[in-house]
């Protein structure tokens, strides 16, 4: 018995040791929010290299973000024992950047006419690819409407243009690399790994589900996990990953029941908010206690409810939370753009992405906040119209847009305060409280301010 | 050249004013090269010194007001440092702040003017400036412009109270308050009295929210010459100025005509507008370029329309096209279509109302002609700055009117030019205003401790605010979670909101718009609405669709409501003793009725007769007042002269009450009224000053507070007037025996004996009341208590036992009663058990018909706790006016909080006032 190996199991309760031991080649999680997922999928990946003897490079990991990917390398590194070396690693990241690593190493791409030293274009440099082209069509001034009034056939046409031009380039899109990457590992090129661990199911896009699932060959492993109660990206076309590989593959289902991040009341509140959406798994067991209740405050307007935010976080901060352990949630990247500029107004150090090691108070969108944890969670903005989200032009998913609320509260700790401004700036906001928010339980809740509809 | 002779006897005086020469000084050192360029270009090579001595001073970092004289280049003394400001920091913003949309207008034609100079200038280095109105009449996409880009934003304070500065932390303004480098007011003098206090608070609000952005805007403000421009100033803009007031522009001389129409068949004097009707068409046919200012919008319609009619035809042509009418209610297409004409020279003469006293540029005229007094001394000046070109001298003719001041100034003309002007008077702190704007400022942006130091009872209207419900403290600030928009609910002009149209029934189109008040006078059914010199009667005035249906008609007369007054007393909040008489203060309803019409001939003005209106249109001001009872001695003395009198002691009272309360008269009312006891006492006559704001600003009610030494001031005001006969300062008339009235108002304060010339005038002696001969004289009750009480007893009347176990005492008209049992004086707080009382002793006693009871129970009162009470109290009142009626539980615990129980005078009711 090797001491990694018993890292390896070290502090996971006995629903995560199941999981991680268990020798179905095929395996789903089901796990709670703050059940310890990605902890589990870490400590598959060590347990299937030390104890099964699977060599790295022959394991796939797909995560969500990169932010994943990072942590992921860096609890890899620090349960193996030793700084692992990237082409060990080359299955293991976002979709996009294992895609490209199969593209530029390993898949015949020649057969598609790109070169192995292609270029990515992002999401901005691929827009301008698109406006380049339709202004050569249809002259400067009108393009951006002309482009809104495409019909499917003429889109067509621009998307096969786009693509010629790209191949003849040399460049690929975010699109391209999923895209080439599935269609050569269809064809049978490439290498076949003996195990895929995916992360964060539940969002996982048909597209890229079908890439992996190309990846795969008959005898390897599959283990995914997942939380269906956090998918909140539907409208990408994320809806119900974890369902669809569980009908496409079957295999066994393990729970993850036990909650350890957040406290008896802040789990609670977050499940009425979900109501009575499907439960297929059993009820969440919260490990934590009851904590102070969540709040939902009425504020005048925005620059109020800045006031108060600044405020609330210098008091937090006097009872001793770092600036980093907070943070301010909203529904859209416009009002996460006003709280920026509010609170650093009002000498509160803060910035908008989660990625910046600054002591600083990450101001978030929902989505953005998915997989974070904080000690205090402020969901500002949380008005009729905005959540949910109410748009002229698409029709949004009610439950997911529970869910997404679900997900905003989960990411605390201890606490979590709501609020909504009563004469909001927001475009599409109206003044009276999201109707989300009616659905938190009576208990654990406290209402400030007016505005709490009575049955 | 002038001549008047074709009018002989009508100018009854003439006074010169002296020409000034220029002052010029070259350009300043620190100019803008591109500025420079732009002023050489407009043929701007030098600047008259007050220019020049602004520039810098701004330049320093001074808050500057300029009060120099009408048409003497004040814009661009604030312009200047405006634009150099902006030329340095392309990023720099600055609010320009304009009493009157149509001045607004005017004036971004002046910036614009200046601003293309500078863009077509060689150097295309400096950057572009952009200027634009943002009012409630500019189109949204403009706004927005304005809103992201003008470098110059010119509005009014009405909008920045309530768009501007409530939206301050949506998108894209933020930006506009962070780099606001000026604030700039033009014409400061027109914001007096509560308008004044109204902007002094808009100002705060606007200060604190710059504070929050960021910036520290200074002050350039211009002002006609008032008494007290920096003192001014620094009230409204909460900062230290720096006055300039040496005119460097040069002035043509002028002579001033006073002009006293002859006297008519009755007695009385031909009407100014009769007198403008012939001396207007001479002045046009003699192409004087004339300005008439006529003291309303009727008159001016008036005067020219009779114009027009007698320049049909001279010299075999219609000259009546040269003439032409301004005012509130033309279009502002039509006023500038007038505007230009007077520039180009294409109109010779112009009829107007004040509208154009305001800096509105219609180049320089050569006769000024001023339909009456324009009521201070500020205006005339400002009117009369109208005339003047550099070289030829001017002339101003002030037409004077059958009113007692203008016929005071026809006697003594140097009244009217030997003194210094008027001082424009504002109370910043007024409670009920500093009210409104803490609860604006609340949404705003929420309160903290600092801002105690912008609104001194900052910590008083918390608390009352706390109360109501409409702020909650959060984390040591006062959040607002009242109404979503408390800045909506105050007007800063006390302006009606309903809105009237006047609509040709022919055309359907709309001619003008007006507000209730003018409607009810101007528009009634039947009534003759002249506008632009076309006669339009009223065929039916619709209530509920605010409509005034008219059509064009071609008749000989136009007509005059008959508008009658009356006051009720609603409440009485408080009452005490006041020397020898009682003052009250309380709620009032102060209603005028326009009951019918008189139809005039034109031009001879004679009576065609009078007809009723079917409907009465009733207007009714609801708000406080404070009131003097006048004793019955007093009244018997007056006799015949009883209304004169009364006329002078209210403008004397009225006078000094709005200098003690800071009130304009646009604020604060005078009058005398009846007042009869429902309990069947003699009539009284009362001295009133009132609110002239619905639910009051609380004038009436400082006032009250101050009401000795207004007394003490009325008096020393008459005593010491230097007249003979009575003026506009003292009795407010020349016809008004000052003597009878300073006895008067000292009788209300001391006990003084009558004077020998006053009986012998020809007063009726007190007719002694038929049945008071057997009663018990008020004075001597205390004295008589129980000779009281035993008749009382002997009557069987109800209380008597109470009485007897009692001992009142007389205090001025009130009888305290003193108890000591907090369960007795529940009962008495009842105005039954009072009434009933009062009623059993008025059977004895010849009790003043506007005394009462007052119960008072052993207490005590410190000083100091009771005023903060009071201040509460007040506040409490001023919110529930604001936000509505109030619990009827809670007005009596106001009421207790005024001191002992009153007998109420809620039944009081005047009969018709004179």
């Amino acid at each position: 018995m090797s001491a990694p190996r018993v890292a390896a199991l070290d502090g996971l309760d006995a629903a995560q040791r199941a999981a991680v031991v268990a020798t179905d080649r095929i395996a789903l999680v089901r796990a709670h929010v703050g059940s310890g997922k990605t902890t589990v999928l870490v400590h598959k990946l060590v347990h299937l290299h030390l104890v099964e003897g699977v060599p790295l490079d022959q394991i796939a990991v797909l995560t969500f973000t990169t932010k994943a990917a990072a942590e992921l390398h860096a609890r890899l590194d620090a349960l193996v024992g030793r700084a692992t070396r990237d082409d060990e690693r080359w299955l293991m990241g976002t979709f996009h950047a294992v895609a490209r690593g199969l593209l530029a190493r390993a898949l015949p791409i020649e057969r598609l006419g790109y070169g192995r030293d292609f270029a990515v274009l992002d999401d901005d440099a691929h827009a301008a690819l698109i406006a380049e082209v339709v202004k050569a069509r249809c002259g400067r001034g009108r393009w951006r409407r002309r482009l809104d009034e495409l019909d499917p056939d003429e889109r067509a046409h621009l998307d096969a243009q786009t693509a010629a031009i790209r191949r003849a380039r040399n460049a690929m899109s975010f699109d391209d690399l999923i895209e080439h990457a599935t269609t050569l590992l269809g064809d049978g090129a490439g290498p076949r790994p003996r195990w895929i661990l995916i992360d964060e199911l539940q969002d996982c896009e048909p597209r890229e589900l079908t890439m992996v699932m190309s990846l795969r060959v008959a005898d390897c492993g599959w283990f995914g996990v997942g939380d269906p109660l956090q998918a909140i990206y539907g409208w990408r076309g994320g809806r119900d990953g974890f369902a669809r590989a569980a009908a496409q593959l079957g295999g066994r289902i393990h729970e993850l029941p036990f909650s350890y991040r957040s406290t008896r009341t802040v789990l609670e509140a977050a499940r009425a908010v979900l109501g009575d959406q499907p439960m297929t798994c059993g009820a969440v067991c919260a490990a934590r206690g009851d904590g102070p209740p969540v709040v939902v405050r009425r504020h005048h307007d925005p620059l109020a409810e800045a006031h108060y935010l600044a405020a609330r976080i210098a008091e937090l901060q006097a009872a001793g939370l770092a600036r980093a352990e907070i943070a301010v949630l909203c529904r859209l990247r416009a009002q996460v753009d006003v709280v920026v500029e509010l609170l650093t107004a009002r000498g509160t150090p803060c910035v908008a992405r989660d990625d910046t090691p600054a002591d600083a108070v990450r101001v978030l969108t929902l989505h953005a906040a998915k997989g974070l944890e904080f000690r205090h969670v402020f969901i500002a903005g949380c008005n009729r119209g905005v959540l949910p989200l109410e748009l002229p032009a698409r029709q949004t998913d009610p439950a997911e847009e529970r869910r997404l609320l679900y997900v905003g509260i989960t990411r605390a700790r201890d606490g979590v305060e709501l609020s909504y401004p009563a004469t909001p700036h927001q475009f599409g906001a109206h003044g009276d409280p999201s109707p989300l928010l009616d659905r938190l339980p009576a208990h654990g809740v406290e209402w400030h301010g007016r505005g709490r509809m009575t049955a | 050249m002038l001549d008047l002779s074709r009018f002989p006897g009508r100018v009854v005086a003439t006074r010169t004013i002296p020409a000034r020469p220029a002052e010029m000084v070259p350009l300043p050192a620190g100019l803008h090269p591109a500025l420079r360029a732009a002023l050489e270009q407009r043929g701007v090579a030098q600047l008259y010194s007050h220019q020049a001595e602004a520039f810098e001073a701004a330049r320093a970092g001074e808050d500057v007001v300029v009060t120099t004289g009408t048409a003497s280049g004040k814009s661009l003394a604030y312009l200047l440092p405006v634009l150099q400001a902006t030329l340095e920091d392309p990023g720099a913003r600055t609010l320009l702040l304009f009493p009157t949309k149509a001045l607004t207008q005017d004036q971004l034609r002046g910036v614009t003017g200046l601003l293309d100079h500078l863009a077509t200038r060689t150097d295309q280095r400096a950057p572009r400036i952009g200027a634009g109105v943002y009012d409630g009449d500019t189109p949204p996409a403009e706004r927005t412009r304005v809103r992201d880009r003008a470098n110059l934003v010119l509005t009014n304070p009405d909008m920045l109270h309530t768009a501007l500065l409530p939206s301050h932390g949506r998108r894209g303004f933020a930006h506009l308050f962070r780099n606001v480098r000026y604030v700039v007011i033009d014409e400061l003098h027109a914001y007096r009295g509560a308008f004044g206090a109204h902007l002094a608070n808009v100002l705060r609000r606007l200060l604190r929210i710059c504070a929050h952005h960021g910036s520290t805007p200074r002050f350039l403000c211009s002002s006609a010459t008032i008494a007290n421009a920096r003192e001014h100033a620094e009230t409204l803009c909460h900062r230290p100025f720096r006055l300039i007031d040496r005119d460097g522009s040069p002035s043509a001389g002028k002579v001033i005509h006073f002009w006293q129409p002859p006297a008519a068949e009755d007695e009385t004097r031909r009407p100014v507008t009769a007198e403008l009707a012939t001396l207007v068409p001479h002045l046009i046919t003699e192409r004087h370029r004339t300005i008439v200012f006529c003291r309303s919008r009727k008159e001016t319609e008036l005067v020219l329309k009779e114009s027009r009619d007698r320049l049909r035809d001279v010299a075999g042509h219609d000259e009546g096209y040269l003439l032409a009418g301004y005012r509130g209610g033309y279009t502002p297409e039509e006023r500038r279509q007038v505007e230009r004409a007077l520039v180009d020279g294409t109109l010779v003469g112009v009829v107007s109302t004040n509208a154009l006293e305001l800096g509105i540029d219609i180049g320089a005229l050569e006769v000024v002609v001023q339909g009456g007094f324009p009521g201070t001394r500020a205006s005339f000046w400002q009117q009369l700055g109208r005339a003047g070109r550099r070289d030829r001298i001017a002339h101003g003719i002030l037409m004077l009117a059958v009113s007692p001041t203008d016929q005071f100034i026809a006697e003594h003309p140097d009244w009217l030019v030997g003194q210094s002007t008027e001082r424009a008077v504002v109370d910043r702190d007024n409670l009920a205003i500093q009210l409104g704007h803490v609860r604006a400022a609340a949404a705003e942006l929420p309160l903290t401790l600092d801002d105690a130091v912008r609104f001194p009872d900052l910590g008083e209207i918390v608390t009352v605010l706390a109360r109501a419900g409409e702020v909650h403290e959060v984390l040591g600030a006062w959040h607002w979670c009242g109404g979503l928009f408390p800045a909506g609910e105050i007007s800063l002009r006390n302006v009606h909101r309903d809105r009237f149209k006047v609509v040709d029934r022919r055309t359907g189109t709309t001619i003008t718009e007006m507000s209730r008040p003018q409607v009810y006078r101007e528009a009634h059914t039947r009534a003759v609405y002249l506008h632009d010199g076309v006669q339009y009667q009223v065929e039916e005035l619709d209530l509920v669709q605010h409509v005034a249906h008219v059509t064009e008609v071609e008749q000989n007369f136009y007509t005059q409501p008959d508008v009658r007054g009356a006051i009720d007393v609603l409440v009485v909040q408080e009452q005490r003793a006041l020397g020898q008489t009682a003052a009250r203060f309380g709620d009032v309803r102060v209603d005028d009725v326009v009951v019918g019409y008189k139809m005039l001939e034109f031009h001879n003005h004679q009576n065609l007769g009078y007809e009723a209106l079917h409907e009465h249109l009733r207007l009714v001001l609801e708000t406080e007042a404070v009131w003097i009872v006048v004793p019955e001695p007093v009244l018997a003395v007056l006799g015949q002269e009883r209304e004169d009198a009364l006329a002078g002691m209210v403008h004397a009272l009225t006078a000094c009450a709005r200098l003690h309360t800071m009130a304009e008269r646009s604020d604060l009312s005078g009058t005398s009224f009846h007042v009869h006891d429902e309990l069947g006492g003699p009539t009284a006559t009362a001295l009133v000053c009132h609110d002239s704001h619905p639910g009051g600003l609380g004038y009436a009610a400082t006032a009250y507070e101050h009401l000795d030494q207004i007394l003490d001031a009325a008096i020393g005001l008459v005593e010491r007037c230097r007249c003979r006969r009575g003026c506009p300062a003292c009795v407010g008339s020349w016809a008004r025996d000052p003597r009878r009235v300073a006895w008067s108002l000292r009788r209300l304060r001391d006990d003084v004996p009558v004077p020998a010339e006053l009986t012998t005038a020809g007063a009726a002696p007190v007719a002694a009341h038929p049945s008071s001969a057997a009663r018990i004289p008020w004075l001597e009750i205390s004295e008589r208590w129980d000779e009281l009480v035993t008749r009382l007893r002997a009557a069987r009347v109800t209380g008597a036992e109470l009485l007897g176990g009692l001992r009142g005492e007389r205090h001025g008209l009130r009888l305290v009663l003193r108890v000591t049992s907090a369960g007795l004086a529940g009962w008495l707080a009842s105005d039954a058990a009072r009434r009933q009382l009062w009623q059993a002793i008025a059977a004895q006693v010849d009790v003043p018909g506007d005394g009462g009871i007052a119960v008072e129970q052993a207490g005590d009162s410190s000083g100091g706790r009771e005023r903060s009470l009071r201040t509460a109290h007040k506040l409490q009142r001023r919110h529930d006016d604001l936000v509505g009626g109030r619990p009827e539980t809670e007005r009596a615990a106001s009421d207790r909080l005024a001191g002992g129980y009153v007998l109420p005078a809620d039944g009081a009711r005047r009969g018709p006032p004179r």
